[in-house]
């Protein structure tokens, strides 16, 4: 028998208390909330930061369960990432045990809701989940998900030949990287104004034309027959049919290798949905903010099932994503799409913030009130819970970035947050994080990047650092970088040999472009033309630490000396007998070397457990052909060459351009997580919570490229134009827009501390990222500065609500 | 930056439990197994036996023919191969006759099997629990998301006789034996049965049994029934009669499974910390042979896995274990090997 509502609600207060969490009333928003009202079909809950969000949609859940009777497994709840499913599906078990323990106190028994049946997930989980169990065809014809790794690596494997790329042709790629007005739409502010520039270049557009195009174009303006509106924009009448021929070509590609890519994972669950609406009575959508067309679309069918109900959660000024695809609209239209077709809606919000001091939740305040937020935003008027401390005053410290990363090293070593050992008490350090932008630590010739000047900081003091997004993972002296060269150096040696007429004695290898020093190689020069990028890495390798090609230093002699003896070994196997070793394998034999096993728990670590991964998802999409990749290695020589099979150059040559010209990121594994400082940007910090929040780098420019691109692909006509550096837009809603999803990344990371928060700032002239932010600095001018004791250099300012 | 443990009972305890060395690196650190040797022919049995349930439903009570089940392995065969899972058989073909023959000798369905299908109340249960733990004893952790799958939950639909039944020899330490002695399944009981592509004499038994004691604590505790029994299903065990083996159930044996679990979670967290303070120094071997001298932690059992093992050249466990440093496995330029 379901509970009594009068049980629940006082079961979930006892429950509540337990916790401890204050209890909920019958004239509270947080009880409208929870109860779901027999009218209900669609809820929108516009849920500030620190707002109790999970915790409501989790006793709505309950009650949906408890209450209304319905069956877990009819109950669907999708969250923005596998980490929050996790948290989610922990909590509801939490909390339906509590609610069953306080309804026996209350001398009822509650039937287990058998909460696991529920199915929680992100979008693409269950899209795929739900084919698999129901669909007969994708089962039976084992159709898997690639993640977006894969996609990016078959994408570059088949841009020319499959999707149409050819040097100084007319095909459809070619055609569509040629439209400048296009490409400027894509290329993110920090690259070069030539970009697209390479292969790797072509290739990320090419994910991104294809992204856009599924999850924005199709959605809202193929059924309707709406062409692109860069086609009045800028009077292109043929720019619609080639992105269509584009995406019609990789989805034929996807189905003859039975393999489906995120976006077209939701594509082809949105064609198959209808099917399976019965199956569901509610539908929970978390971070609805985030949510792009195709995801919108597929939320919206379900209401298709009139018994269906559809409750959504979402804080519009934390709306972070367009730059992926993600359209803030989404969640506004809800209401007006239940209007139009005569749907029951509900709205609610939760306004006041639970997780922060009053001086942290008033600045945020105070950022949306004064800065672009304030024209955009959602009606709701955010506070500290009634109980909440006023806390310290936020912090703005300013000075040399060198000496503002030191101080704040200080700091967080002071805390003891970073160490696993040597804390006194590890269950009283608080938690800490710093915030940037950008947590790139790429150092070029002219700039250092702030977050590497930080890392060196926190590490000089003995501290861990964990910082992912640092696009320094497959720099060439990394792990992943020495890997790489080394499996170049297997099959394409760079050695010195005589060449030319002086007979000087150069570099050579067989993959280079210049023909006399692939003559002179050692290999045979590949059949067909490859990028010799492999080679940087190998060269950057063997004459690190002072070594020479030939040569190299003491501390890496035994790789190249165990990769010799292995081609040798190769060469030396009779005629009719074949080895077993394949490139997995070498690099396993690779790894056990000092100068790897001595990486200690270290990031490099990590690194050469991520290459290994890299290596499969490079093998992974040759391996349904006849010449897979992990076949074992075979070498033969012909007239005094190394001859290798030509897959082997096609890895060195993809593999080494992936590498060269992608920034790429370091695994994120939890267990570098453990006992480290984070380092993230504000992206990564959205649903995270920490005592001490430091935030840097939060000055970027706006940039209306996203902004142009959501309306554009939505069949929306806006003028703009193609400028030396950029595009240019007089659109005042562009504009708008576009400074409102700056402003929303800063106000996501001023609202993670529950205690202090300290803003930072460089005032050695940043570029960049790295400048002032302007709300930011406006909220601090008239306040008066002081000096850090014994950092001279540094000044302090302190913000306090008044 | 999260609090919550997750635990996989296959993919983390067991795993670990076999060897925590090969576990850091593979699962925790990231090193991707280049070859899961082990694995397909388990993927290929548990596919087969979840398709062959699904389609007796589908098909109103008709069992799909040995031909069609050949069709649909093929396809998996097909799908798992290119996801790098690899098989100890020289082909596909002897994979498939192998996994096929099992569940259908002589090209007729096994009786075994049938009865299994015919009972099946739920195939791939998936099962979770939450559970708190002291922050202290887990270095940060407080609470554990443990994961695992139950391969099948059945009624019997006649009286049913296991040739095997698994006998305590000493309750508090958890030992027991497979022994010789019948159990009857009457009509109607509740089961939950795990398949094991391994032979019935595999030296993981103890823990096989540990683990699915452990499951019917929670499906106990999510569903509220107690199941009469667990079943370990042994599909590679050649003698028909060792195949099954019925584990009897009672509330103190399922609470003794349920603390040895959370003292395995214990352990691995602690392989953790371990590998954080310095990764080399987690070391290879069957974790429950822990009180053994160096080399005697493998048996030939785990050899098999330890041979493919791309983390072997450097294990002290298994440089012992062969016992000769010049042994063609060690060797770092033996290019016969993989």
């Amino acid at each position: 028998m379901p509970l009594t509502e009068d049980v629940f609600f006082d079961s979930m207060n006892l429950a509540l208390k337990e916790i401890p969490r204050g209890v909920i009333s019958t004239d509270s928003v947080q009880w409208q909330i929870v109860r779901v009202a027999p009218e209900d079909r669609v809820l929108r809950i516009l849920a500030g930061p620190g707002s109790g969000k999970t915790e409501m949609l989790v006793w709505r859940i309950l009650y949906e369960l408890f209450v209304s009777g319905v069956s877990s497994n009819e109950v669907l709840a999708t969250t923005f990432t596998k980490k929050a499913a996790t948290e989610l599906q922990v909590r509801l078990t939490e909390r339906s045990e509590l609610l069953m323990q306080s309804a026996r106190k209350l001398g009822v028994q509650a039937q287990d809701p058998r909460i696991f049946d529920m199915r929680v997930g992100t979008i693409h989980s269950l899209c795929d989940s739900i084919l698999a169990e129901h669909d007969d065809d994708y089962m039976e014809q084992g159709t898997q998900v690639i993640d977006e790794f894969e996609t990016l690596v078959r994408i570059a494997r088949e841009y020319r030949q499959t999707l149409g790329y050819e040097n100084n042709r007319n095909r459809v790629l070619n055609r569509l990287i040629d439209r400048l007005y296009l490409t400027r739409l894509f290329c993110a502010p920090w690259e070069q104004t030539n970009w697209p520039s390479n292969n790797m270049d072509r290739v990320m557009l090419t994910t991104s034309l294809l992204a856009q195009q599924t999850e924005t174009w199709i959605p809202r303006c193929a059924s309707k027959g709406l062409p692109n509106g860069i086609e009045s924009s800028q009077s292109d009448p043929e720019i619609t049919a080639d992105l269509v021929k584009l995406q019609v070509r990789w989805r034929e590609y996807l189905e003859e290798f039975k393999v489906l890519d995120f976006n077209t994972l939701q594509l082809q669950f949105l064609e198959k949905q209808l099917d399976h609406i019965g199956r569901f009575k509610h539908v929970f959508v978390d971070e609805f903010q985030d949510n792009n067309p195709i995801q919108f679309a597929i939320h919206m069918q379900w209401l298709e099932n009139a018994g269906l109900r559809l409750t959504v959660v979402g804080d519009d000024d934390q709306a972070i994503y367009r730059f992926r695809g993600s359209d803030i609209g989404c969640f506004s239209d809800v209401e007006s799409y239940c209007e139009e077709r005569g749907i029951p809606f509900r709205h609610e919000t939760l306004e006041t913030n639970y997780r922060s001091t009053r001086n942290i939740v008033q600045f945020g305040q105070q950022f949306r009130s004064v800065g672009a937020l304030s024209e955009v935003s959602m009606k709701k008027e955010i506070s500290a819970a009634t109980d909440a401390d006023l806390g310290s005053p936020v912090r703005h410290i300013s000075g040399p970035w060198d000496n503002v990363c030191d101080h704040v090293a200080s700091e967080i070593a002071e805390l003891g947050v970073g160490m696993l050992d040597g804390v006194p008490d590890p269950e009283t350090v608080p938690t800490a994080a710093v915030l940037m932008f950008s947590t790139s630590e790429r150092v070029t010739r002219d700039w250092i990047a702030p977050a590497s000047v930080l890392t060196h900081s926190l590490e000089n003091r003995g501290l861990r650092v964990y910082n992912p997004r640092n696009k320094c993972a497959a720099d060439r002296n990394s792990g992943i970088g020495s890997l790489l060269g080394m499996i170049s150096y297997l099959i394409d040696p760079v050695t010195k040999a005589p060449v030319g007429s002086g007979n000087r004695q150069v570099e050579v290898w067989a993959s280079s472009q210049e023909e006399h020093k692939a003559d002179a190689a050692t290999s045979a020069p590949p059949p067909f033309p490859i990028n010799d990028r492999h080679a940087a890495f190998q060269k950057a390798l063997v004459k690190g630490n002072g070594g020479r090609v030939g040569s190299p230093a003491a501390d890496r002699a035994s790789l190249f000396d165990l990769a010799d003896t292995i081609r040798e070994n190769l060469l030396a196997l009779p005629e009719g007998s074949r080895a077993r070793l394949n490139l997995a394998g070498y690099i396993a034999r690779l790894i056990t070397q000092p100068y790897f096993r001595q990486m200690g728990f270290t990031m490099e670590l990590f690194r050469q457990g991520f290459f290994t991964q890299l290596l499969e998802s490079s093998i992974a999409p040759t391996r349904l052909s006849q010449q897979s990749l992990d076949q074992p290695l075979e070498a033969r020589v012909i007239d005094k060459k190394i001859v290798w099979p030509d897959r082997f150059w096609s890895l060195l040559g993809h593999f080494g351009a992936l590498l060269d010209e992608m920034n790429m990121d370091d695994p994120e594994v939890e267990a570098f997580e453990d006992h480290a400082v984070p380092l993230v940007t504000f992206h990564q910090a959205k649903g995270l919570e920490f005592d001490h929040v430091y935030v840097a780098c939060a000055g970027r420019d706006s940039d209306i490229g996203p902004v142009l691109r959501t309306l554009l692909f939505s069949g929306q006509e806006v003028s703009y134009g193609v400028t030396a550096d950029g595009i240019s837009c007089d659109d005042q809603r562009v504009m708008s827009l576009a400074e409102a999803d700056r402003d929303r990344e800063v106000y996501v990371a001023l609202t993670r501390p529950r205690t202090q928060l300290t803003i930072l700032q460089d005032t050695n002239d940043p570029i960049g990222f790295a400048r002032p932010n302007d709300t930011i600095e406006q909220m601090f001018s008239e306040l008066p500065e002081q000096q850090i004791n014994g950092q001279p250099a540094l000044t302090l300012k302190e913000w306090v609500h008044v | 930056m999260s609090d919550i443990l997750e635990v996989s009972y296959t993919g983390d305890l067991l795993a670990h439990r076999r060897c925590p060395r090969a576990w850091s690196f593979e699962k925790y650190a990231g090193f991707h197994p280049y070859e899961q040797v082990q694995a397909m022919e388990g993927r290929l049995v548990h596919h087969a036996l979840e398709w062959l349930t699904a389609k007796y439903k589908e098909n109103g009570g008709t069992h799909a023919t040995v031909a069609e089940l050949r069709e649909q392995l093929t396809l998996r065969f097909r799908v798992l191969w290119a996801r790098g899972i690899r098989t100890t058989f020289e082909s596909k073909q002897d994979t498939l006759d192998r996994v096929v023959g099992n569940l259908f000798p002589d090209g007729t369905m096994h009786l075994t099997v049938q009865a299994a299908i015919e009972g099946a109340q739920h195939t791939e249960y998936e099962l979770r629990a939450v559970r708190k733990l002291v922050e202290a004893d887990f270095f940060g952790k407080t609470k554990m998301l443990l994961t695992g799958i139950l391969d099948l939950v059945i009624q019997q639909q006649d009286e049913f006789t296991y040739d095997r039944t698994w006998q305590w020899l000493d309750r508090s330490k958890l030992q027991g034996e497979s022994a010789v002695s019948p159990t009857i399944a009457k009509r109607g009981d509740f089961e939950i049965w795990d398949y094991k592509a391994t032979h019935a004499d595999t030296s993981h038994v103890e823990s096989y049994v540990l683990q699915l004691l452990t499951y019917a604590a929670l499906y106990q505790e999510r569903t509220g029934e107690i199941p009469v029994r667990c079943v370990l299903f042994f599909v590679n065990e050649p003698k028909r009669s060792d195949q099954l083996l019925a584990i009897p159930i009672d509330e103190e044996i399922l609470g003794l499974a349920e603390e040895w679990t959370i003292n395995q979670v214990q352990a691995l967290r602690n392989t953790m910390i371990t590998f954080e303070r310095d990764p080399m120094s987690v070391e290879g071997g069957d974790l429950s042979k822990r009180d053994q001298e160096e080399g005697k932690r493998v048996d030939n059992e785990l050899k098999k896995q330890c041979t493919a093992c791309g983390h072997r050249f450097d294990c002290a466990e298994y440089r012992a274990h062969l016992a000769n440093p010049d042994h063609a496995d060690l060797s770092l330029d033996n290019v016969k090997k993989n």
